[in-house]
């Protein structure tokens, strides 16, 4: 579960927009767009987090439980997942 | 060897074959040093025709590359090209952009109607976007679509409107981040990450000192009265 190599991630406009560049962007045409909180989970899996490791970092950055952080970042991770952007 | 000045820049160009010489004439200028200088191969001109542009001449597929040069050597001039229609209103530079056969042209042409001289165009499909001192400028580009709207003219951006098709006409203040969104998809992106990197830096400032609209529309002057009396605040004079 890491993030494929070669998203630019940046903030357009407030929109914290990614686009895939370099060999990737032949194959990852479309653009995703993170909220502040898909951002934070986005930036803790490229260096490599884990389920648990990002669970914990949530529950301390929002104040959120275990189980609601658990669903949101599952929920996050499958989306990135279908969108093809894990590896 | 020939140069012109685009978007304020000069740019020297070793074309092979007349059309592109042609396609530039407007934009000709007798300064005797290069900021850039565009030179394409035969064998780039061998790929462009293998591809979708394969029935164009070798001329039209020159340009095409040199336009996609021109591409990735702006953002080192704070510069970018735009998928859009942009002319000035009064003086003011605004630019429609949409999805290829939308009605960006049309709207324009609805607007130059409405208001003869006081619209003026500076490039009706593909305008760089230069930004001076951080302020955005929308400029004229010999690339610039079918109708051949184009004039060697810069102005100050003051609006962005993202046009939609649309039975029933309106137009609306866009939330810059949903903006960023649209105006993404109608950007000329280079696949190498350090370019698109400051491309989306100066689409993010672009942003920051442009307003920016969603115009739904049909083809009518009704739409052309609503998105002028809009986008310039100037409340509708019939």
């Amino acid at each position: 579960m890491k993030i494929k190599q070669g998203f630019l991630v940046s903030r357009v406009g407030g929109e914290n927009i990614v686009i895939a560049t370099g060999e990737l962007s032949k194959t990852f045409k479309s653009m995703i767009t993170l909220n502040d909180s898909g951002k934070f989970i986005w930036d803790l899996l490229e260096k490599g987090a884990d389920l648990d490791g990002i669970v914990k970092a949530m529950t301390q950055e929002y104040e959120v439980s275990e189980e609601v952080a658990k669903e949101s970042a599952q929920d996050f991770i499958r989306t990135l997942e279908k969108a093809g952007a894990l590896e | 060897m020939q140069l012109y000045k685009i978007a304020g820049i000069n740019i020297e160009i070793a074309a092979k074959y007349s059309y592109l010489p042609k396609l530039c004439k407007k934009y000709e200028c007798d300064e005797t040093k290069a900021q850039i200088s565009l030179c394409v191969s035969e064998e780039e001109i061998d790929k462009e025709m293998a591809g979708p542009l394969g029935q164009y001449s070798r001329g039209y597929c020159e340009s095409v590359c040199a336009h996609r040069k021109l591409g990735l050597i702006l953002p080192e001039f704070d510069a970018y090209i735009m998928h859009a229609s942009a002319f000035t209103i009064d003086g003011e530079g605004y630019a429609i952009t949409a999805k290829s056969g939308t009605g960006k042209s049309t709207h324009t042409r609805l607007l130059r109607e409405l208001l003869g001289e006081r619209a003026d165009i500076i490039n009706g499909d593909k305008p760089i976007i230069r930004l001076k001192d951080g302020i955005p400028y929308a400029c004229g580009s010999p690339w610039c679509g079918k109708e051949n709207w184009s004039k060697n003219r810069c102005a100050r951006l003051k609006g962005i409107i993202y046009l939609e098709r649309s039975a029933e006409n309106f137009i609306r203040p866009l939330d810059k981040k949903i903006a960023a969104r649209l105006i993404m998809g109608q950007i000329f992106r280079p696949s190498e990450a350090d370019k698109l990197s400051k491309i989306l830096s100066l689409v993010d400032k672009t942003l920051e000192y442009t307003d920016t609209w969603r115009l739904g529309c049909d083809i009518s002057q009704d739409a052309a009265k609503l998105s002028y009396s809009t986008i310039t605040g100037v409340k509708n004079e019939n």
